[in-house]
């Protein structure tokens, strides 16, 4: 064995702090709570005697057996007109299309007797299956109770013909006196809604001789996370406003400075799956990937190199880049790490040229330009940037934004119609610009949200929007590629589409009722006119359309603009001073799985843990340790005092910091996270909704130990996290989520949920194995013990010391599960997982997995059936030196030496679940067998049989098992978060599977409820189980394909051929359990040079 | 029932009785013809998809076309062209549905039909309680509350007795002089007459424990038991109409039993297929026709659905009770056991004869075990169990009973070919000769508890 790696959960694991090995020795992490349960009902306060309990006891016993002789009356009540394509009991599946102005993505909706219920990514659409975590539990959004039923005006209830009338005659008045009317929405993508406005645009804009429409009225298109940087790059550039289409699954080299591809920039939920077509070494190569960061993003943790850089140093690495890359050597003020890591870019960039990708997350156009120059000397124009088929995504242009913010605060405006946007709470001046508009009573205020958000109560009217999954609409998201959004549900509430809404403003259509058709009516005849003239396929209109709505999209063009051919790519110079100044402290806002804030009221997301940091249900500063030590005055002469001196915030309370930039200020507890750019300050977006008491749903306030709003000094309630929005800022008519900042600790001290501590795997390191590509392409064919090597355990049996392989030990007598019917088995690839959490969020809907809120999360309590086991690695700081010395070749860059290990480690994310180990510990020591085998090979968990002692948790290696400490659908604790006790959340729950009471243990059943529909399935038609006939919700939904589900005992399935290949491990194998899961060991494609990462300690204690 | 009122009723019966029968001797052929090729548009006495048909033929010959009814009723399309008939005139224009033509009829056929048809009386629809069917409505309470009452004045009056015996004893005590204890109160004396009869009290104290410990027992076991279930409905359906007279299909209704885990309560369009046409039924008249039609929102008089400013019908949901409850723990799937690649286990083995019933009801095991030994159930193929309907013992005795045909199809036939490539396993699941469900692993929590 050449080296090794340690992995490590947390700095608190690395560094052995008390608080870890607190919470590791203990043999049950969780209190037992004894008293909450007494709280519950105030019984401690009571005097309760002897008698008195015997005499409840008595009465109790008595009223339960009384009560449960009386069957009770359950009432059904079938269709009257059952639909022809529903049968009660089948779900149905309908292909739609998710776009809220952030993400893209197409869906396939899985509908329950006409409940949308859960989602996943349509593989052979545009997006080839593409989710994240906010598209994922999205249909919860639907049934959020806070949304509007029906108009208001001036906050009181009024009905549809009102509100258009008043509306229709303010802006007639207003367009005869020639007034201002501006709408307001985020980048509008759909063809028809377009026109609509188009048509609303037409109607009350005065035209001059020559029949041009005045700018009196105006369309503006405002992107919350704003691109406008690349735009305008790209017009200085090459003349045309465009952003390319980026092709991550042609490029061998991918240099990110900035961009987090994989989670958030501009299309992630293509790029991420593109991107996992090079991760994947049995396609025949893989791609090498660099991301110079500040914070610590989802791509930064899968790339290859990560080297920490401050934002305002952007600049100066694309220009290095680009001097290296020219042969000019640069004189630049980097790290040594960054520097190394930089040479090795360009190493890289070198030899895949034409087939590398430099791009940049960076809103100054600057970078942006030097960049587009970097790809054009590259030769990526044309093959991994296509520059033909752009992105309709984004077109928002930061200064007409900033112009109206201002023409707003001076009251200039005569109309403000506000659409699908929230500028109040995402603007960087948006308090102010929410007082100039609630201030201006002259001014038409209309908003068109679906809830009473910061931007709509500023306003006159709201006439809310119906759910996306209540609505029709098209998406043009890449040129040429047009997709369709079908209502999967009818409308809960009064509300009406905002396309409908300006047709029949613009005067194009009647109002209709809640079955209105007209935009749907609308959307055909935009068809009808122009996709469907240019096809040839079908015959009649309506067999085109059938046919687009069933596949959920089309590729001939609807849009009147055809493609934009963005001409050859022009040379170009770059002429701009790149000097920048750099501050003591740098802020670096990003979004996490929380998005842009429109789902803060979404318990299913604000419970994902987030990727790097396992915090949830919460907004924190990431900060780099040694900036903790800096900032909060802790002496780190002494290494292991320091380390012990800050805190996650988990067991004990984390430090508290204010950041200050220009006048506005927020307060948000430090979150100290290897790997975090020093000097820089991460902040999430996304947080702070509802401020003001808000109705934007329930859990989107912070909630008490027992369950109850927790409200200020005045009595409002305290929104989850801060408002980073706050923190941005417009420059030079670009707005801006980074720059400096002030920050100053204070005395605060806060407790943050982390479950980076939870369910430790008690240092059984073998859990992950790694390996290097280069390594792997040596090896793969004759050698794969020297990667990826057997368990083996001494054995003394024949009197001799031998080793044999850990698998042959056997401690049970073999469960019968082999050539037996079926054995469900799972492989997880390792390589191409990179950790979006998409899995989770699809598990916990499929299964109805409670939501515990944040108390409960921070006594290690959460429910989760499968979660994201995130390791830091770093090589081992004692065999560094050793290693180093044998293997140093000249000119080669060391740079692992030149660190600290928890400043940049590397992430290897792996999800766990229950193993179903047919060699269960679990199942030997329940002492009811309530946990038991089956002969599929499923470990089976019978909740009513369960007793609760939680013995089998207890000796899980794993630590999969959850306990169900609550009745989590009815106890007030849960109220404002659990869905379940939401009327309206309620329709969301799977019913296949149980809700499960309070007192049993719950885990991962491999969706048993799906295995038993595909079997069944395949009964029916009388056939063999093939491969696709059952598959669990985290295989189905995961977005990189990285999960392989099937029976294992069909010698054709794809499960039974990636069980046997040479990267196949299982985890915990010398513990002998069995599982029937596998997982694919990760492979990395740089040069650390580390081949086996199971490591000595490890090794020696299985002795 | 009142005395009277049913020597009345049986008088009553038996005069029709006896008119219908001097009728049927002559129209017998003619009521076969009538349902058989006029009764889907056609009733005796109401207007219906046609008009009613009793008097039609007086009519005809009224109008003194008496003979063209034959050609009208072979080919109504070509009379009308002929033009030579003016009540053919009348009928076109009064419909425009065309009557389906009738050619294979012959004129005695239509003759004979003619003379069923003004034969025809409505039957008398008795009120009250069907003679033949027992609706099952719970009303043993009373029954039981009434034994209460009983058994409460029999305690009172062992108490008065004994008191009165007290009382006596001690005025007897007093007459002859002795010394009344007075701290000897009853249950100082029923104390000491039980020490003095110990054997007798201890042989009592066990016989009620014993007693009550097997009745509480037994109680307890029956928790959640609900054989015998049958609660009342919106609508006073009869299975043994439907399914029992008529002989209609159990999956005609509940179509879904195929598809999906639910059978399904069957939605109000099923029951449309035919109470579109059929308005009366046999026990309640229209009455609870009239029920459906209101869900489905009906007109039977214009024969089209009520549709509302958006044009959608008026509809009104029926609220139905279910019989079958199973706890939500458990998963069962009615398409698993029915269909015919699957289970294809006949619904009378698990629901009993519903041919029988006549709301939905939860059958009992003595009712499927006395089916099961008839030549139809042995037909049928089904199991006797002994376990209490709809309970987890009765669900996994049949899994351990029924046994599954390897070679059946396509997809037990690979489960066989794996199970022989694993002899250990093979040979112990053939020890028997059979193949069960619980062998295949039809005992597994997990099968059914997700």
């Amino acid at each position: 064995m050449s080296k090794t790696k340690t992995y490590w959960k947390g700095y608190a694991e690395k560094n052995k702090t008390p608080e870890f090995l607190n919470s590791s020795q203990k043999e049950f992490q969780e209190k037992i709570p004894v008293e909450e349960f007494l709280a519950e009902d105030g019984i401690q306060d009571l005097k309760t005697g002897r008698r008195d309990f015997l005499k409840f006891m008595g009465f109790s016993v008595a009223a339960a057996s009384l009560a449960s002789c009386e069957a009770p009356i359950i009432k059904s009540i079938p269709y009257v007109n059952k639909p022809e394509d529903i049968t009660p009991g089948i779900a149905n599946w309908y292909s739609s299309t998710f776009y809220d102005g952030n993400n893209y993505a197409n869906l396939l909706v899985k509908s329950r007797e006409g409940r949308p219920i859960w989602l996943k990514g349509k593989k052979d659409g545009f997006t080839k299956g593409g989710l994240t975590p906010a598209i994922s539990t999205s249909v919860l959004n639907l049934y959020n109770s806070a949304r509007l039923n029906g108009p208001l005006k001036e906050n009181n209830q009024t009905t549809w013909a009102t509100v258009d009338n008043e509306i229709t005659e303010r802006l007639s008045t207003i367009s005869n006196n020639n007034g201002k009317i501006r709408i307001l929405s985020n980048t509008v993508i759909s063809p028809s809604s377009k026109a609509a406005i188009d048509a609303f645009v037409e109607k009350y804009a005065s035209k001059d001789e020559s029949g041009n429409i005045s700018s009196d009225v105006k369309h503006i298109q405002y992107d919350t996370q704003s691109y406008y940087g690349i735009r305008k790059a790209n017009q200085n550039a090459f003349g045309s406003d465009f952003i390319p289409n980026y092709h991550f699954d042609k490029a061998k080299t991918i240099v990110s400075i900035g961009a987090d591809f994989l989670s958030s920039w501009l299309m992630p939920t293509k790029f991420s799956i593109d991107y996992s077509v090079s991760r994947k070494p049995e396609n025949g190569w893989m791609s090498k990937h660099f991301q110079f960061e500040s914070n610590f993003t989802l791509s930064g943790a899968n790339a290859d190199y990560r080297a920490r850089i401050k934002p305002s140093e952007e600049l100066a690495v694309v220009e290095a880049l680009l001097n290296e890359l020219r042969g000019n050597s640069s004189s630049s003020s980097f790290s040594k790490d960054t520097n190394a890591k930089l040479y090795e870019a360009v190493n890289a960039l070198k030899k895949s040229k034409g087939s590398s990708l430099v791009i940049s997350g960076s809103n100054d156009y600057r970078v942006q330009m030097v960049v587009n120059k970097i790809n054009f000397i590259l030769g990526n124009y044309g093959e991994t940037i296509n520059h033909k088929e752009t992105l309709n995504l984004f077109q928002g242009n930061d200064s007409e934004v900033e112009e109206l913010t201002n023409d707003l605060v001076k009251g200039n405006v005569d109309a403000l119609i506000v659409y699908d946007c929230n500028p109040v709470y995402s603007l960087p001046n948006g308090a102010s610009v929410g007082e100039a508009i609630s201030g201006n009573t002259e001014m038409l205020k209309v908003s068109l949200s679906e809830y009473a958000d910061e931007t709509a109560v500023c306003c006159q009217y709201v006439c809310p929007n119906h759910n996306y999954l209540e609505s029709w609409n098209d998406f043009e998201a890449i040129n040429g590629h047009v997709s369709l959004q079908q209502p999967t549900i009818r409308p809960l509430y009064n509300t009406r589409q905002a396309q409908e809404s300006f047709l029949v403003w613009s005067g194009q259509t009647e109002r209709g009722s809640s079955e209105s058709k007209a935009y749907y009516n609308f959307i055909r005849s935009n068809w009808k006119a122009r996709g469907f003239s240019e096809q040839d396929d079908h015959m009649s209109f309506d067999d085109f359309w059938n046919w687009s709505v069933h596949n959920g999209y089309t590729n001939e063009p609807i849009s009147s603009s055809s493609l934009t051919e963005t001409g050859i790519i022009q040379n170009f110079d770059l002429n701009f001073d790149s000097s920048t100044s750099s501050s003591e402290w740098e802020l670096s806002l990003y979004q996490n799985e929380l998005g842009l804030g429109q789902y803060a009221a979404n318990p299913w997301l604000q419970e994902l843990p987030s990727a790097i940091t396992k915090v949830v249900w919460d907004n924190y500063i990431t900060m780099s340790p040694s900036d903790c030590f800096r900032l909060f005055n802790i002496d780190s002469s002494d290494p292991k005092a320091a380390w012990d001196g800050i805190h996650l915030g988990q067991e004990e309370k984390a430090f508290v910091a204010s950041l200050k930039v220009g006048s506005q200020e927020l307060k948000l507890p430090v979150f100290p996270l290897p790997g975090q750019a020093e000097g820089t300050i991460g902040v999430a977006l996304g947080y702070g909704r509802g401020e003001g008491d808000l109705s934007v749903g329930k859990a989107a306030f912070q909630s008490d130990e027992y369950g109850s709003h927790l409200t200020d000094e005045n009595g409002s309630l305290i929104p989850v996290g801060g408002n980073g929005f706050k923190l941005s800022s417009f420059n030079d008519g670009v707005l801006s989520f980074s720059g400096p900042v002030e920050v100053m600790a204070t005395e605060e001290r806060y407790s943050l949920a982390c479950t980076q501590t939870h369910h430790t795997i008690m240092g059984r390191t073998s859990i992950v194995k790694e390996t290097t590509y280069d390594f792997w392409k040596e090896n793969h064919e004759y050698n794969q013990e020297a990667y990826n090597p057997i368990v083996k355990l001494h054995s003394h049996e024949q009197g001799g010391h031998e080793e044999v392989n850990a698998t042959e030990f056997s401690l049970w007598d073999e469960h019968p599960v082999e050539q037996v019917g079926h054995r469900w088995g799972m492989s997880i690839d390792l390589s191409s997982c990179n950790g979006c959490g998409v899995c989770i969020t699809a598990c916990h809907s499929e299964n109805n997995v409670p939501v515990v809120g944040k108390d409960e999360v921070r006594r290690s309590r959460d429910m989760h059936w499968l979660r994201m086991d995130r390791y830091f690695s770093s090589i081992e700081d004692d065999n560094r030196t050793k290693w180093d010395e044998s293997r140093h070749v000249e000119g080669d860059f060391d740079y692992g030496k030149l660190e600290v290990p928890e400043d940049n480690p590397s992430v290897v994310f792996m999800p766990m679940l229950c193993q179903h180990c047919n060699h269960a510990p679990c199942e030997t020591v329940c002492p009811v067998a309530a946990t038991t085998h089956s002969n599929e090979g499923l470990n089976m968990m019978t909740y009513n049989r369960c007793i609760g002692t939680r013995y089998c948790a207890n000796n899980c290696p794993y630590k999969v098992r959850r306990f169900n400490w609550f009745n989590y659908r009815d106890y007030r604790k849960f109220k404002n978060v659990n869905p379940n006790q939401d009327v309206m959340a309620r329709m969301v729950l799977n019913p296949d599977v149980v809700v499960r009471s309070r007192g049993v243990m719950e885990k991962c059943s491999f969706c048993v409820q799906r295995i038993q529909e595909g079997k069944l399935t395949a009964k029916k038609e009388a056939r063999p189980v093939v491969d696709g006939d059952v598959t669990t919700a985290c295989a189905d939904a995961c977005p990189n394909d990285c999960i392989t589900f099937g029976d294992w005992n069909d010698e054709s399935s794809e499960i039974r051929e990636v069980s046997g290949s040479d990267r196949a491990y299982q985890a915990l194998e010398e513990v002998g359990v069995k599982p029937n899961i596998w997982y694919q060991l990760k492979i990395r494609n740089n040069n650390d040079d580390v081949a086996v990462h199971v490591s000595e300690e490890t090794h020696a204690e299985t002795h | 029932m009142n005395k009277y009122l049913k020597k009345h009723l049986a008088n009553f019966l038996t005069l029709v009785l006896f008119v219908s029968v001097t009728v049927v001797s002559h129209s017998q052929d003619g009521e076969k013809l009538f349902k058989a090729n006029c009764a889907s548009c056609h009733h005796p006495v109401k207007n219906a998809t046609g008009p009613k048909m009793q008097g039609v033929l007086q009519k005809w010959e009224d109008n003194g076309e008496g003979d063209l009814i034959y050609e009208w009723v072979k080919n109504p399309a070509e009379l009308y062209n002929s033009g030579k008939s003016k009540m053919a005139k009348a009928i076109w224009d009064w419909s425009p549905t065309v009557m389906t033509p009738q050619g294979h009829l012959s004129e005695d056929e239509v003759k004979s039909i003619f003379a069923y048809v003004d034969a025809y009386a409505p039957p008398v629809t008795a009120q009250g309680p069907a003679t033949d069917d027992t609706v099952y409505e719970a009303e043993d309470e009373t029954v039981s509350f009434w034994w209460w009452i009983i058994i409460g004045l029999m305690v009172f009056v062992l108490f008065a007795t004994f008191g009165v015996r007290r009382e006596l004893s001690e005025v007897i005590a007093a007459k002859e002089g002795q010394a009344v204890d007075p701290k000897k109160t009853f249950i100082v004396s029923a104390r000491q007459w039980a020490l003095r009869n110990w054997f007798v009290t201890v042989l009592m104290f066990v016989a009620v424990a014993l007693f009550s410990g097997i009745e509480l027992f037994g109680r307890l076991y029956q928790v959640g038991v609900y054989q015998d279930y049958q609660p009342s409905q919106p609508i006073a359906y009869s299975h043994k109409l439907h399914a029992g007279n008529m002989g209609i299909e159990c999956r005609y209704c509940h179509h879904s039993a195929e598809k999906s885990k639910h059978a399904g309560i069957p939605s109000v369009n099923v029951c449309m297929n035919c109470h579109a046409v059929v308005h009366e039924g046999p026990q309640y008249g229209t009455e609870e026709i009239d029920k459906i039609h209101l869900a489905a929102g009906y007109n039977k008089a214009k024969q089209a659905y009520n549709l509302d400013a958006n044009g959608f019908r008026v509809e009104q949901p029926l609220v139905w009770n279910k019989a079958h409850n199973l706890p939500d723990h458990v998963y069962f799937s009615h398409a698993q056991h029915v269909h015919q690649n699957t289970g294809n286990i006949d619904c009378r083995q698990c629901h009993g004869p519903v041919q029988n019933y006549t709301l939905g009801r939860v059958s009992t095991t003595e009712e499927v075990n006395a089916y099961a030994t008839t030549d139809e159930g042995m037909e049928k193929g089904i199991i006797q169990l002994t376990k209490p309907i709809l309970t987890m013992g009765w669900c996994i005795e049949c899994h351990n009973k029924k046994e599954i045909d390897l070679a059946s199809t396509g997809y037990y036939e690979e489960i066989h070919n794996r199970l022989k490539s694993r002899a250990d396993v093979h040979n112990n699941i053939l020890e028997d000769d059979k193949v069960t469900v619980k062998e295949l692993g039809g005992w597994e929590c997990a099968k059914c508890h997700y």
